[in-house]
């Protein structure tokens, strides 16, 4: 039985060939266009894994990260997040700081990091895996394959 | 009583001050001394005069005495009518009293007259006369009389004489007489009249009449001496102290005392004068810190303070304005105004602003300085008007804003840089998620290639060329945001602007149901501005508002509507230009954000670039963008501009 992949993501074409990519490589593809879609979704089909782009309005994919982690039925489904901002966790990790040219990265940056510290705190597991855009998808099969087989 | 001159000789013990002691002593001591010798001479007279008085009573008791013995003598005499011997009595009577001068009988017998004024008169005999009694008419004769009188007599020459009247009386054995013998014993039948000289006593009074004289003169001169003296000692030297003190007064020495403690009236005066001179020190201590205070603004102020007369010519130049102009006052007082100004036609126009003013103020202009360098300055002109209403000139108060100028426009590079990094991270992102739709585009074409699938090859080939589609879009209006448009600045009537807006755009506005309209007062002012990006910035604010309401499901019986207004504000000289619409309006978060280049809420539609470059051509302006807006409110976009226009202008 093939695994179900759901996919969040606001963007109509990127939630196309994210279809086609999955499909192709036999997976059961579910999309969701905002955060309370994705969540209705979840408790409809119980995905084995999902998608989840960070930007989207309405509700953000970290508040929708939050909600299916504190869920006990769903807090160990494995979530991939789709941003457009590069490197993120890796300068978490390294705890950059300093940086004296202010772009909007950096606030997106900041709210990423203060999300993730604010998840940790909360005792909320990160996220398997972060994935930037533009997402190569033959790069994000192998990450998929990588965690659902 | 300390004389001056002992005052003084403490103060300066030469030759001339001793001098001026011995001077001032030998004057008071004579000034004793005379008053002295006037008191004798006073004493003197008044004791003089009462004996001058005791002689001539006494003379007139001896007139009277001799005069009634001649006549006790002369009753026998006439008796016996022995005219020689009356004749012998009157020369021995007249040998007796030195004073006696003349005698006459007159009688019924006739007259015997002997004269000491008139010697000739000589002696006439007794018969030879008709009695005066009964044949003289009476106004030739004295009257009568029972009684003895005295009469001043006075003769030619000033001669006087007491003239002595004594009845003879008639005794028994008179009847003899050839003529009178009807006289009765006891009866008045002659009168005895003797003269004696009043000479002596003349001479007398002349003498006490000179002494009188002289010592009214002698007290005069006394008094008029004491007067001067007791005027100078307790007027005359206070008044000239007072005097002097004026003077060192007016030369503005608020030292002087005078601290006269006598008393007097003069004293009053001087204590007057000592109140006056404090409380004068006083008000110059104040008006000298108050001037020195005012002295002191002026003086270490860094703003550039210049008054100059009603012609123009520069009156005084403070160190501020040295400090930036790079003239002393000295080489620029004295000198035209215009010499400063950069173009003085600026100055020209300033005045006439001031002509219809009191003030104008926050006047922007270049002065040029010594150095032929160019100032910004920004300058406040007063008119200078003396207390009683004349045109004194005006005050230019102005301050030097090169380096904040420099700043700011150092601060719009650095701003812009900034700006230039959240575009590129702005462009980077957006070109990401095309990129993302791109790649994605390219994998299914790849995928429909492999599989020779036609439908997911075109699918994926749409993918690819919207995404190149998005990007020529973006680029294009990274163009609009990027263009360093000059601004063509000209005063325009944003009310009119507004009318072609509309104009052109109601019908748009009309296909999609909502309503434009305009709000626009009379009167209202022209302001400098680019025409073209004004406008631009209105159809963007308006376009922005039509999506706004176009998204909006509205209530029935409410109409979507968009309304352009005009808002002056005479007071800070800027006008509003305000875009109101009624729909959905937007969160505190969307609203500090709108004007960021890149941030849409339109989703897939927009740039996120429009509202960037409203804000952008307005801060060219060196006008402000506000929005107003709540979730359910609608919103209100407020463009507020100079109406002078922007006062920096990047080379």
């Amino acid at each position: 039985m093939p695994k179900t992949v759901l996919v969040v993501d606001d963007d109509d074409n990127t939630r196309r060939f994210l279809t086609v990519a999955l499909e192709e490589n036999g997976y059961d593809a579910v999309t969701a266009a905002d955060g309370d879609e994705g969540y209705q979704k979840i408790e409809e089909i119980m995905p084995d894994l999902i998608l989840l782009d960070v930007m989207m309005p309405k509700k953000t994919g970290f508040s929708l990260f939050k909600q299916i982690r504190r869920k006990e039925e769903f807090k160990d489904i494995p979530v991939i997040m789709l941003t457009g901002v590069a490197g993120v966790l890796e300068e978490d990790d390294a705890q950059a700081e300093g940086d004296t040219f202010e772009s909007p990265f950096d606030s997106i940056r900041e709210g990423l990091r203060r999300g993730i510290q604010k998840m940790r705190e909360e005792g909320v597991i990160r996220p398997e895996r972060f994935i930037d855009k533009p997402i190569d998808p033959e790069e994000l099969i192998e990450a998929v394959r990588g965690i659902i087989g | 009583m300390s004389t001056p001159g002992a005052k003084e000789g403490k103060a300066r013990p030469t030759l001339r001050g001793a001098m001026k002691r011995l001077r001032l002593a030998w004057k008071v001591n004579g000034l004793f001394l005379l008053i002295l010798a006037g008191a004798l001479g006073i004493s003197r007279f008044l004791t003089n005069l009462d004996l001058e008085r005791a002689e001539i009573a006494a003379a007139r008791e001896t007139s009277i005495a001799t005069s009634e013995r001649i006549q006790t003598r002369l009753r026998g005499i006439m008796m016996s009518h022995q005219a020689n011997e009356l004749v012998s009595l009157v020369d021995r009577m007249a040998s007796e009293n030195p004073a006696f001068r003349d005698v006459r009988l007159i009688a019924h017998g006739g007259e015997v007259r002997t004269s000491q004024l008139d010697p000739d008169a000589g002696t006439v005999g007794i018969d030879s006369w008709p009695c005066t009694v009964c044949h003289i008419t009476p106004t030739a004769t004295p009257a009568v009389t029972s009684e003895t009188c005295c009469e001043v007599l006075e003769f030619e020459g000033d001669e006087r004489a007491l003239s002595v009247v004594t009845p003879v009386i008639g005794e028994e054995g008179c009847n003899s007489a050839t003529c009178h013998s009807e006289a009765q014993p006891g009866s008045v039948y002659g009168i005895l009249q003797a003269d004696f000289s009043l000479a002596h006593v003349d001479a007398l009074i002349d003498r006490q009449t000179r002494n009188t004289l002289w010592a009214i003169l002698l007290c005069m001169l006394l008094g008029t001496l004491a007067a001067w003296w007791m005027t100078d000692r307790l007027v005359g030297r206070r008044i000239r102290t007072i005097r002097a003190g004026a003077k060192r007064l007016a030369e503005h020495d608020f030292s002087f005392r005078f601290g006269d403690s006598t008393g007097d009236g003069l004293s009053e005066v001087t204590g007057v004068f000592d109140r006056m001179s404090s409380e004068l020190s006083a008000t110059m201590t104040e008006l000298m810190s108050t001037k020195e205070y005012l002295q002191a603004i002026v003086d270490n102020s860094a703003d550039i303070i210049i008054t100059v007369d009603p012609e123009g010519f520069i009156k005084t130049f403070n160190p501020g304005a040295e400090k930036v102009l790079g003239y002393t006052k000295e080489e620029i007082v004295g000198k035209r105004i215009e010499t400063i100004f950069a173009e003085p036609k600026d100055r020209d126009a300033a005045i006439e602003q001031l002509e219809n003013g009191d003030h104008v103020v926050n006047y922007m202009t270049h002065f040029v300085t010594k150095d032929n360098d160019l100032r910004n300055v920004m300058i406040t002109l007063s008119k200078l008007i003396a207390p009683d209403g004349t045109a004194m000139g005006t005050m230019g108060i102005s301050k030097d804003l090169t380096d904040e100028l420099r700043m700011q426009v150092q601060l719009m590079r650095t701003k812009r840089m900034a700006a230039l990094g959240q575009a590129i991270t702005g462009i980077q992102h957006s070109i990401k998620n095309m990129l993302n739709v791109m790649k994605g585009g390219a994998y299914m074409v790849k995928l429909g290639l492999k599989k020779d699938d036609k439908a997911m090859l075109t699918e994926g080939w749409e993918m690819v060329r919207g995404g190149m589609e998005d990007m020529t879009q973006m680029s294009m209006s990274m163009l609009d945001f990027a263009r360093t448009r000059k601004l063509k600045l000209r005063a325009i009537d944003l009310g009119e602007l507004l009318k072609k807006i509309h104009s052109i755009s109601h019908a748009k506005f009309s296909d999609a149901g909502v309503v434009l309209s305009l709000d626009i007062p009379n009167g209202c002012p022209e302001v400098v501005c680019d025409e073209d990006g004004i406008r631009s910035v209105v159809m963007d604010l308006i376009s922005n508002a039509l999506d706004a309401c176009s998204w909006k499901q509205y209530d029935p019986g409410e109409t979507p509507e968009v309304v352009m207004r005009i808002v002056p504000s005479p007071g800070d000289q800027r006008v509003e230009i305000q875009v109101q619409d009624n729909a959905e309006g937007m969160t505190e978060e969307v609203r500090k954000r709108v004007f960021t280049p890149f941030f849409s809420t339109k989703e897939k539609k927009g740039t996120g670039m429009g509202l960037a470059v409203v804000a952008r051509i307005v801060e060219s302006h060196e006008g402000d963008t506000y929005v107003e807006s709540a979730p359910g409110k609608g919103a209100t976009f407020r463009v507020s501009l100079p109406i002078q226009g922007p006062s920096l202008r990047e080379e």
